[in-house]
């Protein structure tokens, strides 16, 4: 009975999300992939957001409610299937060596998402912040509602659950519990894999986009493989989400860039609240994707299309975030407010700090254990294909990227805590958060033109038809 | 010298192929290394689920099934709560105690204290007398205490 609740939830998430895609991508012809990256992520975040709205209207969900969310769900669904089966169109041959690569790296991938699904399901919540932060909220959520405030959010002798912290993760797995009808941690997870497949298949399809299968499989592999990926993937935390949301922002920052189109504005206001909805850096890096829309404007397309594409980003975006901002203004943040901290004093009181910061991050390049060998991929990659930097959606890219890392910099600068404890307790895991990204940009440098057009390699530059 | 430089460029041109199979080749030597994260969580879950759990499972068990129904006040003796003490183990028993007894209570101080690491937990505050217990709906005290030779002990008290 349990799994054919937990498959309503699926079917509720992924129709809502196929609604998104319809919707975002009109008029487009959108891979399956890409389809279903976008149905994932987007129906993820849109239940969230979802059940966020009826708690604060005084509603309660229960299965009532998912039955009836369903029902906007399922033409949905239908919808994407028919779409779907409009396109089929056969895939381009692919030489033996590059099928043969490609089956291998679709078992990696097809292995990654077992282990995923088998510590998320199979396993409870082992992990500190699984337990302390996220399902404790859930558990409150789900026991309280959201208004009346339940008292958990101002009991300071809770603080080290960071009672400000976002409620996207919490609010998914009380859909878990609405369904189920019962408080389960060990179930609670299921919107962690749906993310984490959302997350593989908006990598892959952005790859492909670019590069050839093999070539976007192998990218693929190395962030979604990653230890680290792997560690914190399925285990109750928040990064997966986080990393999906902020994948899919970034992905419409970049097309923004390459096809001014209102709803892909539209769309990366949506997943940058998305992304500030599940924890605190989303809201630096959905401030970072606006300010990248309106600062670097792309180079085809009317001033007045620019312009309000951009500040439609900024508006969604504000609109969708500002529920929250206005419920959670009252919660006492004793615990860690590095946006409070955050002055011009305590940033040269702290200046001190810089080299160690800077040190720290430049070891992450070189923390294979953690992140693979992805970081200096990119870094080998890049020197190889330097004429790249040419193109100005690269430059933009690498921008988001390190402006990415700068604003986790600067939490390690402002923060309270002992800066070397803060940085070995949670390095690698902010690191994380920007491996999507890292991996798209070593596709988008294999996208372009090689220094020389030698002979062909099973990852030569093929800008392919996205047909698999 | 033409010769050099094509070769040249034929190796260039496969570099990038190189660092990617090198790349993945590495992160699935090391997820299935002996040891990795991964490896041992999934061995987990599909053999001894309760294993991974091993670390919880004593104060699931106390908080979970024993000191139910009602509140608990829980106290510490002969602790250091710092990170270079018994930080870890304190916070482990306080943070896990409260999200498996959830909706119930767990507290280690005043609800008014802020606690957001051990030190507030080693100051060992006193139980509440029999009022401020009845306010806070406490019906059990937990005492873990050190022996100044090392020796653990836990005393429960109640329901009151």
């Amino acid at each position: 009975m349990d799994a054919w609740w937990l498959g309503v939830y699926v079917v509720v998430a992924m129709g809502l999300g196929a609604l998104g895609v319809a919707f975002f991508e009109r008029a487009q012809a959108v891979p399956l992939p890409r389809s279903v990256g976008l149905a994932a992520t987007f129906g993820a975040g849109v239940l969230g957001y979802a059940l966020f709205v009826l708690e604060l209207f005084g509603v309660h969900p229960d299965r009532g409610t998912f039955v009836s969310l369903s029902f906007a769900a399922l033409p949905g669904l239908a919808l994407a299937l028919a779409r779907a089966s409009r396109r089929v169109a056969p895939a381009p041959r692919l030489a033996p060596r590059a099928r043969f690569a490609s089956v291998v790296l679709l078992t990696v991938l097809a292995g990654c998402f077992g282990a995923v699904a088998l510590k998320a399901l199979g396993l409870g919540l082992y992990e500190w912040d699984a337990f302390a932060i996220w399902a404790l909220k859930a558990k409150v959520i789900a026991g309280d509602g959201l208004v009346p405030r339940p008292a958990y959010f101002s009991d300071v002798s809770l603080s080290y659950s960071h009672l400000d912290y976002p409620l996207m993760v919490p609010l998914q797995m009380v859909g878990v519990f609405a369904v189920l009808g019962r408080v389960d941690d060990q179930l609670a997870k299921l919107p962690e894999v749906l993310c984490y497949v959302g997350l593989m298949a908006l990598v892959f399809s952005f790859c492909r986009r670019r590069t050839s299968l093999p070539t976007a499989l192998a990218v693929t592999v190395l962030v979604l493989a990653a230890p680290c990926t792997l560690r914190h993937a399925g285990s109750g935390m928040a990064e997966v989400q986080l990393m999906a949301f902020y994948t899919a922002s970034v992905v419409c920052v970049i097309e923004w860039r390459e096809a001014p189109r209102w709803r892909t504005s539209a769309l990366c206001g949506v997943m940058s609240a998305f992304a500030a909805l599940t924890k605190n850096e989303g809201l630096a890096l959905g401030a970072i994707n606006c300010v990248a829309m309106v600062a670097f404007p792309p180079p085809r397309g009317s001033g007045r299309r620019l312009w309000g594409g951009a500040g439609l980003c900024a508006l969604v975006f504000v609109v969708l975030v500002l529920p929250w901002l206005v419920w959670s203004h009252c919660i006492p943040r004793t615990h860690g407010d590095y946006l409070g901290n955050l002055s011009a004093r305590t940033f040269v009181d702290n200046a001190a700090r810089i080299p160690v910061i800077a040190a720290a991050f430049a070891g992450q390049v070189t923390a294979v254990a953690e992140h693979g060998l992805l970081w200096l991929v990119l870094l080998g990659t890049a020197a190889l294909r330097w004429r790249t930097f040419g193109g100005a959606t690269i430059r933009v890219a690498w921008l988001l990227l390190v402006l990415h890392l700068l604003s986790y910099a600067l939490i390690f600068v402002v923060t309270p805590h002992d800066v070397r404890w803060h940085m070995a307790s949670s390095l690698h895991r902010l690191v994380l958060h920007a491996l999507p990204l890292a991996g798209m940009l070593v596709a988008m440098h294999l996208s372009a033109p090689a220094p020389e057009p030698a002979t062909a390699t099973p990852v030569a530059p093929v800008r392919a038809a996205p047909s698999t | 010298m033409s010769g050099n430089s094509s070769e040249v460029s034929r190796l260039l041109a496969r570099a990038p192929a190189v660092l990617l199979a090198g790349g993945v080749s590495f992160v699935c030597v090391a997820d299935l290394w002996p040891g990795s994260h991964v490896r041992e969580t999934v061995a987990e879950a599909l053999q001894d689920p309760e294993r991974a759990m091993a670390g919880h499972g004593a104060v699931d068990e106390l908080f979970g099934r024993r000191l139910s129904p009602g509140n608990t006040w829980l106290r510490f003796e002969g602790f250091r709560g710092g990170l270079d003490g018994d930080g870890v183990f304190l916070t482990q028993v306080y943070y896990r105690g409260n999200y498996i007894a959830w909706p119930r209570r767990v507290f280690v101080a005043d609800p008014s204290v802020v606690v957001n690491d051990g030190e507030p937990m080693a100051a060992a505050s006193e139980p509440p007398g029999p009022e401020r217990r009845q306010a806070l709906g406490v019906r059990w005290v937990v005492v873990i205490a050190r022996s100044p030779a090392g020796v653990p002990s836990i005393d429960v008290q109640g329901p009151f």
